[in-house]
């Protein structure tokens, strides 16, 4: 993790409808799938750095969703401080891939869906929310025969997504033995460094923060 | 210069500008141990972590003291719902001060603090003098714990001094307490024993999306002119070294604190974007 210019080349907005901001920066600044970076305006004085969640990954620099609460503008320079936190680590022996996706846009995981076409194994999506996927991603509407069909699972949640999961029926076929299960976990951050706690998953006695433990926690880290 | 704990004749005013004041040692004693600045910047607590977390961001050597994240006695859990909230010009931190205890943290971290380029001050959140006295028998065996830093939170003057008091032993105190608390508590603390005082972030509130409200600390510049406010009237308080800050998010900011009175400037939320507006080392 380190600090770096970046500078925004341009907005657009998803097919699922959220905003997103094509970011150019240094090679050493992208993020890997399932990392996330933080950034502020130079000299700006902005209170606190905003989360930038990548959907899309580009040789000199990556696309992200933009955030709500700031209005940037192509040619805005932005101070990032990233890659933050462990990415996804799908193991190389997993070829049914399922990419479940709760309370936040489905472009979040397709970063991660870009590794799985790269790595021809088949690949399904459970999204609350529609989106445009390639023709080799199959649509899933039952996320319960979604889960028993893969072996490899990656959730990407909200917090109030996380409470949701958390009473969700499906909740017991995702801890079975079996499928390799990663949790992309994406509450506010403040910091990005684990210290203010801002992230911290609460009712497990390690308290992960999603930001330095995470973003990607294991299934054990954030469910009971 | 010596702080001792008590009373204390006024100190004449700095004799250079703001500027070389803030690089101008600081020393506050107990008469058993000594807690020395060489400058007169600190971080906030929970702004750095516990030892070297914020190493990427801040040079610590540029910092007077390391301040570490609050510690309570026991473990704490984070607090329920959200915890980081944007406002315009700032943003309100609830995060329940989620820590491993005191014991962990020293069993974990002591051997850093042993090894940090500056002093080590340990923030304590407190509930009872009892516990305070506890944990302050604790920190006195550990000779990295140069200062303690008592977080008071909304108390009165009476609890503020009784808590002051049982943690009032060899190790120099500063009594931190929320900037809008009444001089009288600031003061009774510092009669009580406090080597110094320290203004923390002030309490707030705000609506969530779902309509809840929710209350905790508030930082950013949107702050800054409440605690310029509060500091000429707090210096006129109490006899003893006061430490500010909330909101300092550049180099004239920090200045005008010292020009108001402050004697160290505590940084905050710009730790986390830019440090070098106000340490003028970039990390980069």
């Amino acid at each position: 993790m380190r600090r770096s210019l970046a500078h925004v080349q341009s907005l657009a907005t998803t097919a699922s409808g959220a905003a997103a901001a094509r970011l150019r920066a240094a090679p050493g600044a992208i993020p890997a799938p399932g990392q996330i970076s933080l950034a502020c305006r130079p000299g700006a004085e902005d209170p606190l750095r905003q989360m930038l969640v990548p959907i899309e990954l580009h040789p000199d620099g990556f696309t992200c969703l933009h955030p709500e609460s700031v209005r940037w503008l192509p040619g805005d320079e932005l101070d990032l401080l990233g890659p933050i936190g462990r990415g996804f680590t799908p193991p190389s022996d997993r070829a049914r891939w399922l990419l479940a996706v709760f309370d936040l846009p489905p472009e979040v995981l397709s970063p991660l869906l870009t590794v799985g076409l790269a790595r021809r194994v088949e690949l399904a999506i459970w999204s609350e929310r529609r989106g445009t996927y390639p023709s080799q991603v199959e649509v899933l509407p039952d996320l319960t025969l979604a889960i028993a069909w893969a072996n490899y699972i990656a959730l990407a949640i909200s917090p109030s997504g996380l409470e949701r999961l958390r009473s969700n029926p499906d909740l017991p076929n995702l801890r079975r033995q079996g499928p390799t299960v990663e949790v992309f976990h994406l509450p506010h951050m403040a910091c990005g460094i684990g210290v203010c706690g801002a992230c911290a998953v609460e009712g497990y006695p390690r308290h992960p923060r999603a930001c330095s433990d995470g973003p990607v926690l294991r299934l054990e880290d954030v469910l009971p | 210069m010596t702080v001792a704990s008590g009373p204390a004749e006024p100190r004449p005013p700095m004799p250079v500008g703001p500027a070389e004041a803030l690089h101008t040692p600081l020393e506050l004693s107990t008469g058993k141990r000594d807690l020395v600045l060489s400058c007169r910047w600190v971080n906030a607590a929970g702004f750095l972590g516990l030892a070297s977390e914020a190493r990427e961001l801040v040079n610590l050597a540029q910092l007077g003291a390391f301040i570490t994240t609050p510690l309570s006695l026991q473990p704490r859990s984070p607090a329920h719902g959200p915890r980081v909230l944007p406002f315009p010009g700032g943003f309100l931190l609830h995060t329940g001060h989620p820590n491993p205890g005191l014991r962990a943290a020293v069993r974990r971290h002591g051997a850093a603090w042993a090894d940090m380029p500056i002093p080590v001050i340990v923030h304590l959140l407190l509930k009872t003098s009892d516990e305070a006295a506890e944990m302050v028998t604790l920190l006195e065996s550990i000779e990295a714990c140069a200062g303690l830093e008592l977080g008071l939170g909304e108390v009165d003057a009476d609890q503020a001094a009784d808590l002051v008091a049982a943690c009032a032993g060899e190790i120099p105190v500063i009594a931190q307490l929320p900037l809008g608390t009444p001089l009288t508590v600031f003061a009774a603390a510092a009669e009580a024993g406090a080597q110094a005082v320290s203004v923390g972030a002030p309490r707030g509130g705000l609506r969530e999306p779902d309509g809840g409200r929710v209350h905790g600390r508030l930082y950013g510049p949107a702050v800054f002119p409440f605690a310029l406010q509060a500091v000429p009237a707090l210096k006129e308080s109490v006899r003893v070294p006061v430490f500010a800050g909330c909101g300092v998010y550049g180099r004239g900011q920090a200045l005008a604190l010292v020009e108001a009175g402050a004697d160290g400037v505590i940084l905050d939320g710009v730790l986390w974007t830019e440090p070098e507006r106000v340490l003028q080392v970039r990390q980069m």
